[in-house]
């Protein structure tokens, strides 16, 4: 089970453990926090999502010495009730080991003692999900209470979403990365041994096969990225041939799946990246939507607001990153006024795209689907769609922002903080980065009880009932 | 009570006369012709009978229905709904609640033990109609359900008794953020829903406190030590009596002494000791005494007698049978030195 934590919650927990690693004491103290939990039920790629962070107050550590530890049990109620509450998955305990530098691992005290409590918790909330994490100066290690079988099981991974994508070492040292193929050899400059093995094991969720997304698919799988899921219910048809790559003449005969076709195309080049066409591959149905929760980052390459909306959610939901791209091409008075490159970031911790105002929620309001149909060929809404003018050469460029933010996000080459949104205008040659202020009443990222809440907040899609 | 055994035993004649008349005998082909084989005939077991219950010893009587083939724990659950007092605990646990029948001569029986015998069977062995339930003192703790002691107990007593060791272990009302204060008596109702919540251990350096110290726990008993472990605001103590003093100087020959014991022991060390305060010294004041505490409901003074910096505690040699002789060193220093 892979844990996955927001960069501003993960520097919280730092923030508490420096009592314990950076402290002028010969032999510092250990503290500790509680992590709230959220649960991505996603098959098979299931994992944990922290909700929150409560920290220690006043009288919240019974003891707190140099070699041990010891949470009062009004603490972790308190944890307890905001789980019951918010209808959280349930928590971890987090403490320190302050003399475990590189590498950590639970002590037999913490083994002989943590059973009873995951008892007693499970006795308290029986459905929910307990279990422990230990840190040391860099590294962590974490476990979940299997109630059924009475074991800890390991967390396999610990993730930090944020700016950048970040594996905790897990236990210790993560050893020496596996060597890249010699066909990445080329790219190794801008992603290392390291972000290639991470790559090489990620599953990246498209959503659009269409002009950008079958480019981001083709950088992808020459990047070498493990697994790519390609979400899209369009099949091929003559006005797609000007830009979506691969797509023959035939395949708008055979009125064949955009998504089908690049699976083909990728699976036959011989590389090891493997291609999953979701089946429907609209994300703003309920079945299909939850397959976006599996994947380690989206990127969302559609023009519709709806989707985006989607996409947004389950980012700020299940810790997930998502990189947003699209083009325009302004005509006025059939004339180009402007071309336009725009990729966005949206990790956990920034604005959603709600916010940044890239998607309207007057457009999304007040319509059902046929309606939305009937006004938007009265030219009553600014709803971008297929109609909209689009060409190959500008979606390669929103498609290689795209990748290059995913190559920054696991080897920082780009200036930091990411910019919200970066904004090229090909007509007047310049490139622009914006950063925007989330809304507090915003739906999606002015929530605080939604970010990393998980399966337990409701996404905004249609149910088939 | 009627004897119907000379009537034709058709199912409807049972029905309209014997069924309805909570003071018939059982006639023979319902009940005791079976009894050898165990065993009642289908058409038998779905037949309702009437029957009284009420609440244990002196509640209104209401009459009910139950099947021949029903249960006496199932008998005692409908009684419950009937009486508009629930079972408890809720089915399918095994109720703490009692149920008794009146015996011929009006007084009530034991507690029934068995409670899966078919009514039919009970009635034709013997029991009347009239049911009663011992509504107990029923509270819950956590998924435990347990019959109380006492209506007044303190969360400490409380949790003894389920089994929670109060030291590790805080009750709360359900849905409660504070605790409940250990010591403080509460009034229970049947019913009530507490929950004890553990606290969390953990340690870095910290061995595995239990194993090391219940052996050496173990190992007191046969070196003649006399010890019990108490546990006082979250604190364990280990009171070790009969340690043999010289007296005279000190009052008594044998006396009782306490320590605390860290919750990192052996890696955090023992230290000091406490006296009883009944044991007094022939110069009138007891040497190195920084005070007088209550702990576990007995008066202790508290002894400043320390390990020296030549000779620390050491967590690999030093153990609760050493800290008791270094403990017996302050009664020899002090006690014949002076």
């Amino acid at each position: 089970m892979k844990l996955r934590i927001r960069h501003s919650d993960y520097e919280a927990v730092r923030q508490v453990a420096a009592v314990s690693f950076n402290s002028p004491l010969e032999f510092p103290p250990e503290t500790g926090c509680i992590l709230l939990l959220g649960r991505n039920c996603h098959s098979p790629n299931p994992s944990l999502t922290v909700a929150g962070v409560v920290r220690a107050g006043d009288g919240d550590f019974e003891h707190q010495g140099f070699d041990a530890l010891r949470f009062s049990s009004r603490y972790l109620r308190r944890a307890l009730l905001e789980v019951r509450e918010r209808g959280l998955a349930g928590f971890l305990t987090v403490h320190t080991h302050p003399m475990a530098t590189d590498h950590v691992e639970f002590s037999p005290y913490d083994d002989a003692c943590d059973p009873e409590l995951m008892q007693n918790l499970n006795e308290l909330q029986p459905e929910a999900i307990f279990g422990s994490v230990v840190l040391g100066k860099v590294c962590a290690a974490g476990r979940v209470w299997d109630k059924d079988l009475e074991v800890f099981r390991p967390l396999s991974e610990i993730v930090i979403a944020g700016e950048r994508l970040e594996k905790l070492p897990h236990g210790g040292s993560t050893g020496i990365a596996p060597s890249a193929s010699a066909v990445f050899d080329r790219g190794m400059a801008l992603t290392g041994r390291g972000a290639m093995a991470e790559l090489s094991a990620m599953r990246v969720g498209v959503a659009g096969a269409g002009g950008t997304g079958s480019l981001v698919a083709e950088l992808l799988f020459r990047a070498g990225v493990g697994e790519i899921l390609l979400f899209d219910f369009d099949v091929a048809t003559v006005s797609n041939l000007n830009r979506v790559l691969h797509l023959r003449s035939q395949d708008v005969n055979n009125s064949r799946r955009k998504a089908e076709r690049l699976k083909e195309v990728i699976e036959q080049s011989g590389l090891s990246t493997v291609v999953t066409v979701v089946s429907g591959g609209d994300i703003t149905d309920a079945a299909v939507a939850g397959e976006l929760a599996g994947c380690d980052v989206l990127i969302g390459c559609v023009d519709r607001d709806w989707p985006r909306l989607v996409l947004s959610e389950i980012a700020f939901q299940y810790l997930i990153p998502y990189i947003d791209i699209g083009t325009e091409i302004g005509v006025a008075t059939g004339q180009v006024s402007s071309l336009d490159v725009r990729a966005s970031y949206v990790s956990p911790d920034s604005p959603c795209l709600l916010c940044s105002g890239l998607v309207d929620r007057i457009r999304l309001e007040g319509y059902g689907e046929q309606e939305l149909e009937r006004v938007l060929s009265m030219g009553y809404s600014t709803d971008i769609r297929l109609s909209a003018p689009a060409v190959m050469d500008l979606n390669m460029k929103a498609a290689a922002w795209a990748m290059l933010l995913l190559r920054h996000l696991l080897q920082p080459f780009l200036d930091s903080p990411l910019p919200h949104s970066i904004r090229e205008s090909i007509t007047n040659f310049s490139t622009r980065t914006r950063f925007y202020t989330p809304s507090p009443a915003c739906p999606i990222c002015g929530d605080t009880s939604r970010g990393g809440a998980g399966d337990s907040y409701p996404l905004t899609v249609r149910r088939i009932v | 009570m009627t004897q119907l055994n000379q009537s034709p035993a058709t199912a409807e004649q049972i029905e309209e006369i014997w069924l309805e008349d909570a003071e018939s005998a059982i006639p023979d082909d319902a009940g005791r012709a079976h009894l050898s084989t165990g065993s009642l005939p289908e058409r038998l077991l779905h037949l309702r009978v009437r029957i009284s219950v009420q609440a244990w010893p002196k509640g209104e009587v209401e009459h009910l229905r139950v099947k021949l083939g029903d249960t006496l724990r199932q008998v005692m659950y409908a009684g419950g709904e009937e009486l508009k007092r629930p079972i408890l605990p809720p089915r399918p646990a095994k109720p703490l609640d009692v149920l008794r029948v009146r015996m011929p001569r009006h007084e009530w029986s034991e507690p029934i033990q068995d409670l899966e015998t078919p009514i039919w069977m009970a009635l034709a062995s013997g029991y009347s109609r009239h049911f009663a339930i011992e509504y107990t003192l029923a509270v819950q703790i956590n998924a435990r359900w347990g019959v109380a002691e006492h209506s007044e107990m303190t969360p400490r007593e409380l949790l003894n008794q389920f089994g929670f060791e109060p030291s590790e272990y805080s009750l709360y009302k359900s849905d409660g953020k504070d605790p409940l204060p250990p010591d403080e008596s509460i009034h229970l109702s049947r019913g009530e829903k507490f929950e004890a919540q553990k606290d969390g251990r953990y340690g870095g350096a910290a061995v595995c406190v239990q194993d090391s110290f219940e052996l050496e726990f173990d190992a007191l008993a046969p070196a003649g030590l006399e010890a019990v472990v108490h546990s006082h605001n979250g604190q364990t103590y280990l009171e070790v009596s009969n340690v043999v003093v010289p007296s005279p100087p000190w009052s008594k020959a044998r006396a009782a002494i306490l320590f605390a014991v860290p919750a990192t022991y052996p890696i955090g060390g023992l230290d000091a000791l406490y006296v009883e305060a009944s044991l007094s010294h022939s110069s009138g004041t007891v040497p190195y005494q920084q005070g007088v505490s209550v702990i576990a409901g007995k008066e202790w003074r508290l002894i400043s007698w320390h390990y020296t910096l030549n000779r620390p505690w050491n967590s690999r040699s030093d153990d609760l049978s050493s800290h008791v002789e270094h403990c017996r060193g302050f009664f020899m220093t002090r006690g014949v030195g002076q």
